[in-house]
């Protein structure tokens, strides 16, 4: 009789805990319900939503969008555009015209450098990001620095992780054209303060790109209040699928993004010796575009519409925090960087056993993180370190995540002593 | 493989390989450096051979995980007094071993063979192949 009453209080409790629904709406917990995820900042899992939406696309509604007259056609049009305007409200963009579809974060940062920047760089310019970037952030810019014979300028990291803020106003000047910044670090959890960056970039009237892909699930980027000129994020760090992302461009600066990706699906009219081409965001949708993964996207934007996000947040960064204070308390761990303001993830390094082997061993628990470089060589190489461990949490991480991976590590240290 | 077999098969070969590695120097002479680098995770070494009537000698020196030093220490012990295309042979049947698709080669020695029974540990086989592929490419490649 007790153990009957137990069990529907603990089925209630169950219920109640909000953790637990939010767990359900993964299904990757139901293959796997001992996973303790913590690989969020490669990827998030996805809703059940999107997984749910985009079989029923692919089921129900497949067709090509744009220029069939017929009704799967037309609907399947709809629901494309719609994602746009959902993307559109989502950031508090003035019009769905400021998104563009691409195939992730990297993909928009390339967009953006060689479809717009490319056309505004001369040789002498400079263009400003910071040491901490993605390489998917950090390559592109690089490149096309050398490509127009510019500048490439490099906002220094202080020793806690926080960018040094107080040196950007003398990397900027006349010749700046762009500045693009991550707004949390992938290797360190720092939220970077990009309305400052953005504060200080536009007094000298020089655009800004942010990339988002490890803020937008959690953190509002209302575009009407922080005012970026250019912004990206993947579908697939926001439970949506993977090869999806968007790019925001701001009015002004949307007819200057010029094709660069050419084909079919962004012309107005192609003679034998010239094509006119469509204006942002059209001209990025050459050939058939990733329809069913931008049906995910939408799905998965409900999805965070339907969350109450800030105490998620809070929720989330508390976690953070709290982990990287549990770290740094065990001997021989050593978490990298003490940023004013964390978020969702944390590197560390084990004395005497390599990322690689934390990562494999913690494995060896159903604890899911990552080990290398983590597509950041320029910040490690300035950290000197060659690799490290990472976790990183999402929405569906708990305190019980944090204590079995607190527990795996003392166990891996004991064994390797 | 389970974390028993994986804690067994470290404890005993790999850690003590990779904390006491065989010819873990510089040298001051040698004849060639060959790179083993793997961008992905950071592990770099560098081999260096000097040559002396087609008998190479090797040395190594480097950054790594425990696995991938210790398959380095491992690769430089399996190939002391070997002619270079018993060395050769041997990388060769090693990196056949590494595949899946192929049972482990007798003919290896019973070091080797233990580095090759971690080609079930997920996602770590590249730690083990890099000096291996990198010494295959340049010996094969120097032909």
């Amino acid at each position: 009789m007790f153990l009957c009453s137990q069990l529907i209080l603990n089925h209630f409790k169950a219920n109640q805990n909000p953790l637990n629904k939010i767990k359900s709406d993964f299904p990757i917990f139901d293959s796997y319900p001992d996973l303790v995820y913590l690989d969020n900042a490669a990827t998030t899992q996805r809703a059940r939503s999107v997984v749910g939406r985009i079989g029923t696309f692919l089921s129900e509604e497949n067709a090509n969008i744009h220029r069939g007259v017929y009704d799967l056609s037309t609907k399947a049009t709809s629901a494309y555009e719609e994602v746009r305007k959902k993307v559109a409200d989502f950031l508090k963009a003035p019009s769905s015209e400021c998104i563009g579809f691409t195939s992730g974060t990297t993909d928009s940062a390339n967009t953006i450098a060689k479809g717009y920047l490319k056309g505004q760089l001369k040789e002498g310019d400079n263009l400003v990001i910071s040491i901490a970037e993605h390489h998917g952030n950090f390559i592109p810019w690089q490149q096309l620095a050398k490509e127009k014979k510019a500048e490439l300028r490099i906002i220094p990291l202080m020793n806690n992780g926080d960018l040094e803020l107080s040196r950007l106003p003398k990397l900027i000047d006349s010749n700046t054209k762009f500045v693009s910044v991550q707004h949390i670090s992938n290797t360190l959890g720092t939220l970077h303060d990009i309305e400052h960056i953005i504060e200080i970039s536009h007094q000298h009237n020089v655009p800004v790109m942010i990339d988002a892909a490890q803020s937008a699930a959690l953190y509002f980027l209302d575009w009407d209040r922080i005012d970026y000129d250019f912004l990206a994020f993947s579908g697939h760090k926001v439970f949506g699928p993977f090869g999806v992302g968007i790019v925001f461009v701001a009015p002004k600066y949307q007819e200057q993004v010029k094709p660069y990706k050419l084909g079919g699906g962004i012309i107005r009219d192609v003679q034998v010796d010239d094509t006119i081409f469509s204006r942002f965001p059209y001209v990025l949708d050459a050939g058939t575009p990733n329809i069913s993964g931008v049906i995910g996207l939408g799905a998965a934007i409900d999805y965070l519409v339907s969350l109450d996000r800030t105490p998620l947040r809070k929720a989330q960064e508390e976690l953070i925090n709290s982990a990287a204070d549990r770290l740094s308390g065990i001997q021989r761990v050593k978490v990298l960087g003490n940023p004013k303001r964390r978020s969702s993830i944390i590197s560390f390094t084990v004395d005497g056993i390599h990322p690689h082997e934390i990562a494999s061993f913690l494995n060896q628990d159903n604890i899911a993180v990552r080990a290398g470089m983590h597509c950041t060589q320029p910040l490690l190489d300035h950290l000197k370190t060659p690799a490290t461990a990472r976790l990183s949490t999402s929405i569906y991480n708990s305190v019980e995540d944090i204590d079995k991976l607190i527990d795996s590590i003392n166990g891996l240290i004991k064994f390797w002593s | 493989m389970t974390k028993e077999e994986i804690q067994q098969l470290y404890k005993q070969h790999i850690i003590p390989e990779s904390k006491a590695p065989y010819r873990f120097f510089v040298p001051e002479n040698y004849t060639s450096e060959i790179l083993a680098y793997n961008p992905l995770c950071g592990d770099k070494y560098h081999l260096y051979q000097t040559e002396e009537e087609s008998n190479p000698i090797l040395q190594f020196h480097g950054i790594g995980c425990a696995l991938s030093q210790a398959s380095c220490s491992l690769l430089i012990r399996a190939s002391e007094g070997l002619q270079k295309q018993e060395l050769i042979q041997l990388i060769d049947s090693f990196l056949g071993s590494l595949s899946l698709e192929n049972e482990i080669s007798n003919e290896l020695p019973e070091s080797i063979k233990v580095l090759a029974a971690l080609k079930n540990f997920e996602g770590r086989v590249d730690c083990i192949r890099l000096p291996w592929q990198a010494l295959f490419e340049e010996l094969v490649q120097k032909e």
